[in-house]
């Protein structure tokens, strides 16, 4: 791991190119621009307030804030690892003609997605705290630490989807079905607390859901995530970093040859 | 003695999938339909190959198409792995298989010259010291502000060679990309890469120019069919390579 790592940092500006790569062609020779990544988020937002605090009318205060707060890490997540399937077999040209860390490639697709993330937090939060009235609690400065979490957990899985869909390029496939469906299995439209006592306990035990929980926490209800919640959300962070990277590192020096 | 690279026993042999299974649909037919199973065969593209070349040393690898040539040099940078031997390589190494590696086309010269000398291992402030050199070398002028799609194919070539030259690594390793580029151009590169070995640098060409294997090179190995035939005086070995072709051989 720790080679790995200085590796890595040898090769930062090759990360940081990679992520720029992918910033300039979005943006560049788009009208709009940076208004593109904010469009969506912000119509999901709308349709989601309306079905679920206006039609099915589900009794949490400020819910268009409550949705945000959950719901943009939650693009994060899905996109990253949707983009991070493709990270190895997408780039067969440079993997065949020269040798670098081949981390460097999903990392560098985590990074761009999580760039976007962070504009569309920049905008949003501001804005729906304005509207909405909410008065942040000190809690809110661990989002932050939450949010690293959530890169670094993240990453392991986007170094284990990206290894497997080396040698079954099925799981891009199935990877863009899951994140559908995991995503209403998960705590973010509407709070943990509506669940069964069974389900919840299964929430707090599962990553994806202690995450969401987490952030609404911090954000919303303005007090620090309980202990299981906390536990689960590193213990999977640290299992999901060294497991992928372990199983990365023993795969990729034959994808040159599996690309 | 140093040696920037050492080969010992080295073999390399890939799998050749008939049938591929990268899904898994054919992998669940397979399971009942034998015909239609992965059929896996090995085909060894390199056979125990001992070499090795010193520290400022250039090298030229000639053969047939299919030797192994750049199956040699792909292992030499490390892009592939020996099924079986040893690899010792020591000192930064810049492969050289296609020019432009890693250019975008939607991305101007610069940008592509910043993200191609990072997939080489780069700092930027590396990239920013060798910048203008790059610029320079490769005629390119004010269209450097221009995305890489709007070059014609000599202006790219000029801007992936440049790169490649001024790299500076321990060892650099060129695969056929002499070929490109006119004439005038050619000769420039051929300079330039005087230039470098005189720096130090450990030089490995594959080529199918005998002159510029005679040209450039110490000394020049044979490959037919993944194996070392002769070794030694480049023009001794591209004498024995055109004895051989002369001869008719089947692989050609």
């Amino acid at each position: 791991m720790a080679t790995v790592i200085g590796e890595l940092l040898g090769y930062r500006a090759l990360i940081r190119n990679l992520v720029l790569k992918d910033l300039k062609l979005k943006y560049r020779d788009s009208v709009l621009g940076l208004v593109w990544s904010l469009l969506n988020p912000l119509l999901m937002l709308v349709v989601y307030t309306v079905a679920f605090k206006f039609i099915l009318r589900i009794e949490t205060e400020n819910y268009a804030y409550f949705l945000l707060v959950g719901l943009l890490p939650w693009n994060f997540f899905s996109s990253s690892l949707v983009a991070s399937t493709h990270a190895i077999t997408g780039n067969a040209n440079l993997i065949k003609k020269v040798y670098f860390p081949r981390e460097a490639l999903p990392i560098a697709t985590v990074l761009f997605t999580f760039s976007q993330l962070v504009l569309a937090l920049a905008v949003f939060l501001p804005a729906l705290v304005l509207v909405s009235g909410v008065r942040l609690h000190w809690t809110a400065v661990l989002f932050v630490p939450l949010l690293l979490l959530h890169l670094l957990f993240t990453i392991g899985l986007a170094f284990i989807l990206t290894t497997c869909t080396v040698f079954f390029r099925d799981v891009a496939h199935l990877t863009e079905v899951a994140v559908v469906l995991l995503f209403w299995m998960t705590p973010i439209i509407y709070p943990v607390t509506m669940a069964p006592a069974k389900l919840q306990l299964f929430f707090k035990l599962s990553p994806l859901a202690a995450f969401a929980i987490a952030y609404q926490d911090v954000l919303f209800w303005g007090r620090v995530p309980e202990e299981l919640v906390a536990s689960t959300l590193l213990g999977w962070t640290i299992a999901a970093l060294l497991g992928g990277q372990v199983l990365f590192r023993r795969h990729s020096p034959t994808f040159a040859e599996e690309v | 003695m140093t040696w920037a690279i050492e080969l010992k026993g080295v073999s390399k042999a890939f799998v050749l999938r008939h049938n591929p299974a990268h899904n898994l649909k054919v992998r669940l037919i397979g399971v009942f339909h034998p015909r239609h199973r992965e059929q896996l065969e090995e085909f060894w593209a390199l056979r125990e190959i001992d070499l090795a070349v010193r520290r400022g040393e250039c090298l030229g690898l000639i053969g047939p198409n299919g030797s192994g040539k750049s199956t040699l040099l792909r292992i030499m940078a490390s892009i592939f792995r020996p099924t079986e031997g040893e690899v010792v390589v020591r000192g930064r190494v810049a492969p050289m298989i296609e020019v432009g590696v890693g250019f975008h086309p939607d991305l101007t010269g610069q940008e592509n010259i910043y993200l191609s000398t990072s997939l080489y291992g780069l700092s930027r402030r590396e990239t920013d010291a060798i910048y203008r050199q790059i610029v320079a070398f490769s005629e390119l002028g004010e269209f450097i502000d221009v995305s890489v799609k709007n070059y014609s194919t000599g202006m790219y070539v000029r801007l992936g060679f440049s790169i490649a030259v001024h790299l500076e690594p321990d060892i650099l390793l060129i695969d056929e990309v002499l070929a490109v580029g006119d004439e005038r151009f050619q000769q420039k590169c051929l300079h330039r890469m005087e230039e470098v070995r005189r720096r130090g640098t450990t030089l490995i060409l594959v080529s199918h120019s005998m002159q510029t294997i005679e040209r450039m090179c110490d000394r020049a190995c044979l490959l037919v069919r993944g194996r070392l035939e002769a070794e030694g005086d480049p023009t001794k070995v591209v004498e024995r390579y055109r004895e051989m072709l002369s001869v008719g051989d089947p692989l050609e």
